[in-house]
């Protein structure tokens, strides 16, 4: 096991640390917020630097995942301006991360629930999608939501109950295609 | 907003709450890259008088004390974080004029700098800031295969930093007064956990208490609860230990510290 010893230990790298941390998190929201799997790397990336510049103002008494994914949220709406015209929504193969070989049925059945999860996310509108992530599948609280996009509290209540809608409704339209083929 | 999604739904996300993680080598390729983007950046960055060192370098130092704590938490709980060290100090040096222009696809080139900026194999906790966690069991690192693999040299495009500028700086809303009592929290903690390793539970439970009357709502209350429950199991208090272990999972029900409270417990299992 490698020591520290001899770095300057004064110069301890937060961002080391924090990467180490949330990576996981960072790679999944962006995933989760629409980032097509071969762009996972460029903007995990981005989120990184962008993190790197920003440590300055981060507010220690908040949560860092939180504020981790509001970074996430605007560099992946950045990338979505830019890159529009690259993706083809509903065709990516939403899963590509996984190995598909050797599932159990119970895996791939979890596989196929996570496909339809992110197939339906699409239907939402990024910053409703971002709400809707925080809140239902991360955990946030909404206060930690609206710090962490600086929007509104109230405004989180009306994106989150119109994510949801949207989302009950595109669940229900995906599986009636699937069980029309 | 109190009304849920209906089970099924839930069920959905559930599933997609699990995913599986991304595999180490990416995490691994990834940080090199931000590594070369941070050094090829500092440049332009500065150039573009947007890169506060100093304020970056001074508040980096508050946040990573927070996760240095962390990170001495989980490794008395056997380990279930791992810390990634880069090979080099991260401070923005305008040094590499970074002058590829971008390309749309990846190129696999090396680095052009000669720093191989791979992680030492994962260690659990500063050797200078905790040493008593020393004796923490080996650390179960989640990514063994990437420990001194020389990370596939994914070209690390002059990553473009100015680009990805999004964010509108915020107003520092760090008070200086916060670092202090984060300090004063960080150094009890490390008397708890020192003592909790060396065995003296009892000392360590002392110093907990401490920490909960200096600042009952501190920044550190989750890894002195954490802690908590490790000095209760050392000290033979299962009961207490699994007590607190519920009260924790209600109040931080997604902490990284949950695995290493429960692996505590279940090691502690008759």
């Amino acid at each position: 096991m490698h020591e520290v010893a001899d770095e300057t230990t004064s110069e301890r790298p937060a961002l080391a640390d924090v990467y180490a941390a949330h990576f996981g998190h960072v790679w999944h929201t962006l995933r989760r917020l629409g980032v097509q799997a071969r762009d996972l790397e460029d903007v995990a990336h981005e989120v990184f630097l962008v993190v790197h510049r920003r440590l300055g103002d981060f507010d220690p008494s908040r949560s860092v995942r939180a504020w981790l994914t509001g970074i996430a949220y605007k560099v992946a709406a950045d990338e979505r301006r830019r890159a529009r015209h690259r993706y083809e929504v509903l065709d990516d193969d939403p899963r590509p991360t996984e190995a598909p070989a050797l599932a159990t049925d119970a895996e791939a059945a979890a596989r196929d629930a996570r496909a339809l999860v992110h197939q339906a996310l699409e239907a939402l509108h990024l910053e409703h999608r971002v709400v809707f992530v925080m809140h239902d599948l991360d955990g946030f609280t909404a206060q930690e939501i609206a710090d962490a996009l600086e929007i509104p509290l109230n405004t989180v209540y009306s994106r989150l109950r119109a994510a949801r809608l949207r989302f009950e409704n595109a669940v229900r339209k995906l599986r009636r295609r699937k069980d029309g083929r | 907003m109190s009304e849920r999604l209906s089970p099924d739904l839930e069920a959905l996300l559930a599933a997609e709450r699990r995913a599986p993680d991304p595999p180490a080598a990416v995490r691994d390729r990834v940080w090199t890259r931000v590594e070369a983007g941070i050094v090829a950046g500092a440049a332009a960055g500065m150039a573009a008088g947007e890169a506060s060192a100093a304020s970056a370098s001074a508040s980096a130092g508050v946040l990573g004390s927070k996760l240095w704590a962390l990170v001495g938490v989980a490794a008395i709980g056997g380990g279930v974080f791992v810390a990634t060290r880069p090979s080099a100090p991260h401070a923005p040096q305008p040094a590499v004029v970074a002058a590829a222009p971008e390309v749309s696809a990846p190129v696999a080139v090396r680095p052009a700098s000669p720093s191989p900026a791979v992680e030492a194999p994962a260690v659990a906790a500063p050797a200078s800031e905790a040493p008593a966690s020393a004796e923490a069991p080996a650390v179960a690192a989640p990514a063994p295969a990437t420990a001194e693999a020389p990370v596939v040299a994914e070209a690390p495009r002059p990553a473009p930093p100015a680009r990805a500028q999004a964010p509108r700086p915020a107003p520092t809303r760090a008070a200086p007064r916060r670092e202090g009592d984060l300090a004063a929290e960080r150094r009890l903690l490390d008397d708890a956990r020192r003592a909790v390793a060396a065995g003296d539970a009892a000392a360590g439970l002392a110093a907990l208490d401490r920490h909960a009357r200096a600042h009952p709502r501190g920044h550190l209350t989750e890894e002195r609860d954490a802690l908590r429950i490790h000095a209760l199991v050392r000290a033979g208090r299962l009961d207490d230990a699994r007590a607190a272990a519920a009260r924790f999972h209600a109040r931080f029900p997604r902490s990284l510290l949950g695995p290493g409270v429960d692996a505590a417990l279940a090691r502690s299992a008759p």
